[in-house]
């Protein structure tokens, strides 16, 4: 990528806060309650936590071999072959997160705002406009996403609105359920925060200075914990733990019991706001999904692939049925997850350690 | 220039061959007038487009008048001074011959000399009909590019003020004028401006449109990407901004190069009025761009698919306007949509008595008659007329019309997805708005991306002394406008505490 698409920091953040918040916000608390009760905020923070140490390492990757986005470093670590194969695998690794946010997305529309629309109609609105901005460069994905982020302000309103019901005995006592069902709901949420990893990939695409990635990185993760913070906790404030047990959708059932002068019924626009979060964290998907594609045909060009890849994801996610398949597929899932997204990348770094191999520092 | 040197055709030796060269030439056309030139011992043949030259001036300079004089000596230092050019390319003749000029072809002579004589008509300037204003200039543009660049130079008395010329259409040669500030625009962008213009090849270069759409980056796209006005004062402002002007002879319009998004919602009245007014104004513009395209989908929306979101009181309401009607909201939408625009298509064409009477015909008659006859609903009436009146607040006539009809795609898919389809379609606008370049300056910039003082100016119009410098993206040679203007203000306060 040639020096005039280089983007700066503050748009590195934009675009790894927006691959972050997507579509599990929504399903996040009822999934970490399950877990960790009403200590789930307390889990979200220490997820948080633990991908800070995490991105600390990325970096110190990153560090060694400078110019070089992780594909590149996985080469040069394990050699060409098994580079390869793992690249393939990152690439169904994306295509499948693809498949699931297709999947999940759908099943909150229909459930919410739209029953009878066939989900191949659903699935194919979304494929049409993440195609649309996927192929084009880093520059004009980050325009977007500046305006996308006056969304994200609409949610922290809506749920700071919710606090004036905040029923504080709710989340007492502090620490109650243990640290074992806290580390299993961290567990748990650390997949809300898959995106964080793609750092790693825009790496040689920032315009760097000394810092630049491991400031934009954790600020990207203070940002995402706490606002992932923020939402659980003001959702936990506002059901007991009983009621968040029945509800999928907290943030939507919270919206949904307000109710103003003018509209009725403000759930059904925070869901359509939903919908641009959405967009733009399966933007920055497949925009990887693509990039990671060209590394392993060694091609250039990456907009076939965002045709290829998209459609691949829209196929997979047809065959995804009923809730309790996605379920069980997201289980299985969250084991890649932290294979591909976190495992590898340390793996790799302490290979580069044992073997001594580091990039070309002049670059 | 290249083309003209391969054309070239060295004059012949005798007088009566030149000229029926050029009869040839002109196809024997009836306005070419060759008549007999004789003064003192001289002999030749003056040869003029009778249509276009000036007859006083050629009577002035070479005509009977002039034959009849006796105080001049030296004949050829005479002819010399007052002719603007002497060649013996036939070729340059002919071309000067179609702009008003006239050639004197003496028998002693080898060499052609041309006189100019061209015939002016214009009218005189008014205050364009589109681009009203309350307070500030009243002056518009008028046909004759010399004219409108003298306004121009009138308001900017710098000698830094440059224009190019560059001659247009293979066969009507028009004159195209590229003016800009050297010292602040962008030196890549001005010479991007002239190569892409030069490249245009069509032989007759008719209206303004023809220019834009060769040199804009993204001519599908249904967003103006240039900007058109009628007025120097405009124009002045945005060659200060460092920007660059495109004119061409034969008319009115200046086009602006490169434009935002945001440029077609300032009017210079905003400027001359209390900031408050100017920001309030210009923020009603910006949101009647959004109205005008999210209100007819979102009444489709709502009728359609989330009826629970209207409040209580409201329900009964619109549900007793709509519970009759026989069509889908989106039929509904689309018949008087349709309506509006056959009005507005009719009138504008009409002579203005007919025109206004059209208006009230169609807008009054018809929406009454069609809401008794319980075709549409009476809510649709109001929305679509509400939207017709938010488009037409758009200053910019052309993004006026790219509101009225994006509104269509989005109506489509609201009709197919209520809410969902709304932000999705509405995405799919914004992504293409952020995807418009015009000549390497982002469209939606100053928003996105994002220089928060450059909005103050561009969405909010604030105190011209608050606002220092130009646009960032523009990348002109300089960024300061001006120093500290209100100093005068700050220097009293400190002085009295």
């Amino acid at each position: 990528m040639d020096v005039k698409n280089k983007i700066s920091g503050i748009q590195l953040f934009l675009i790894l806060i927006h691959s972050q918040i997507g579509v599990g916000i929504i399903t996040l608390v009822n999934e970490v309650h399950v877990k960790a009760r009403s200590d789930s905020w307390i889990s979200v923070i220490i997820s948080g936590i633990a991908i800070q140490i995490v991105i600390i390492i990325f970096w110190s990757l990153v560090r060694r071999f400078p110019g070089k986005n992780l594909f590149e470093i996985i080469e040069i670590v394990l050699g060409k072959f098994i580079g390869k194969i793992i690249v393939f695998f990152y690439c169904l690794f994306f295509i499948s997160t693809g498949a699931i946010l297709f999947a999940k997305y759908t099943i909150i529309l229909k459930s919410w705002m739209l029953p009878l629309t066939p989900k191949s109609i659903l699935i194919g609105a979304l494929s049409i406009i993440t195609v649309y901005l996927a192929i084009d460069n880093l520059q004009v994905i980050s325009r977007f996403f500046i305006l996308a982020s006056s969304v994200l302000l609409v949610f922290l309103g809506f749920v700071i609105f919710s606090l004036k019901d905040a029923n504080y005995t709710y989340i007492m006592p502090i620490g109650v359920h243990g640290v074992k069902n806290i580390l299993k709901g961290a567990v748990v949420t650390s997949l809300s925060f898959q995106g964080f990893e793609y750092a790693l990939f825009f790496a040689p695409f920032v315009k760097m200075k000394k810092n630049t990635i491991i400031k934009t990185m954790t600020w990207t993760n203070v940002f995402v914990t706490l606002f992932y913070t923020f939402v659980v906790l003001a959702t936990q404030l506002f059901f007991s733990s009983n009621e968040l047990e029945l509800v999928p959708e907290p943030i939507f059932y919270l919206v949904k019991s307000f109710s103003f002068k003018v509209i009725e019924r403000p759930d059904l626009i925070f869901i359509s706001l939903w919908l641009v979060l959405v967009v733009t964290s399966s933007v920055v998907l497949f925009f990887m999904t693509s990039f990671a594609t060209t590394a392993l045909f060694n091609v250039k060009n990456r907009t076939p692939f965002v045709y290829i890849t998209v459609s691949f994801s829209f196929f997979l996610s047809l065959l995804l049925y009923g809730e309790e398949l996605i379920d069980r597929f997201t289980e299985i899932f969250q084991m890649f997850f932290l294979a591909f997204s976190i495992s590898i990348p340390i793996i790799v770094f302490c290979l580069s350690l044992i073997f001594r191999k580091k990039g070309d520092q002049s670059s | 220039m290249t083309n003209e040197l391969k054309r070239y055709v060295q004059m012949y030796s005798t007088v009566e061959r030149n000229v029926s060269y050029i009869k040839d030439k002109f196809n024997y056309t009836d306005d070419l007038i060759c008549e007999d030139f004789r003064f003192q011992k001289h002999h030749g043949k003056l040869v003029y487009i009778d249509t276009l030259t000036d007859e006083e001036k050629l009577d002035d300079t070479l005509g009977k008048s002039f034959q009849k004089r006796e105080d001049i000596s030296c004949f050829h230092t005479y002819i010399a001074t007052i002719a603007i050019d002497k060649t013996d390319d036939l070729h340059e003749v002919i071309a000067h011959l179609t702009k008003g000029s006239c050639a004197l072809i003496l028998y002693e002579e080898d060499i052609i000399f041309l006189f100019d004589t061209p015939r002016e008509d214009e009218r005189s300037p008014e205050e364009p009909a589109n681009e009203k204003t309350i307070r500030g200039a009243h002056l518009g543009f008028n046909e004759n590019l010399r004219t409108n660049i003298f306004f121009i130079r009138q308001r900017i008395k710098s000698e830094q003020l440059r224009v190019q010329y560059v001659t247009l259409g293979t066969e009507s040669n028009r004159d195209i004028a590229i003016i800009y500030m050297d010292n602040l625009a962008n030196k890549d962008t001005v010479q991007q401006i002239i190569d892409r213009i030069q490249s245009i090849t069509i032989d007759s270069v008719f209206a303004p449109g023809f220019i834009e759409e060769c040199i804009e980056e993204r001519p599908l796209s249904p967003f103006p990407q240039n900007l058109y006005t009628e007025r120097p004062d405009r124009v002045e402002a945005y060659l200060m901004e460092g920007r660059i002007a495109v004119m061409s002879e034969s008319s009115t319009d200046a086009i602006i190069l490169p434009v935002t998004f945001f440029s077609f919602f300032q009017s210079p009245d905003d400027y001359n009025n209390r900031f408050y007014a100017g920001t309030v104004f210009r923020l009603f513009r910006m949101f009647s761009f959004f109205g005008s395209i999210l209100l007819p989908p979102l009444y489709i929306a709502l009728v359609g698919f989330h009826f629970e979101i209207i409040p209580f009181e409201l329900v009964s309401l619109v549900k007793s306007s709509i519970e009759g009607v026989p069509f889908p909201p989106f039929f509904e939408a689309m018949f008087m949509a349709i309506t509006v625009e056959l009005i507005r298509e009719a009138g504008i064409r009409l002579p203005s008595p007919i025109g206004e009477t059209i208006g009230i015909v169609g807008g009054l008659i018809i929406s009454d008659a069609v809401v008794n006859a319980g075709l549409v609903s009476n809510v649709i009436v109001i929305v679509i007329a509400l939207t017709a009146i938010m488009s037409y607040t758009i200053p910019s006539y052309e993004l006026g019309n790219t509101v009225r009809i994006l509104s269509l795609p989005i109506m489509i898919s609201a009709a197919f997805l209520g809410f969902a389809g709304i932000v999705l379609s509405f995405m799919f606008v914004l992504i293409h708005l952020c995807k418009l370049e015009s000549l390497g300056v982002p469209y939606l910039s100053p928003l996105a991306p994002m220089h928060m003082r450059e909005l103050l100016d561009s969405v909010a119009r604030f105190p011209v002394w608050m606002l220092r410098q130009r646009p960032k993206e523009l990348k002109t040679q300089k960024r300061q406008k001006q120093g500290k203007s209100r100093e005068w203000f700050f220097d009293g306060r400190k002085k009295q505490n």
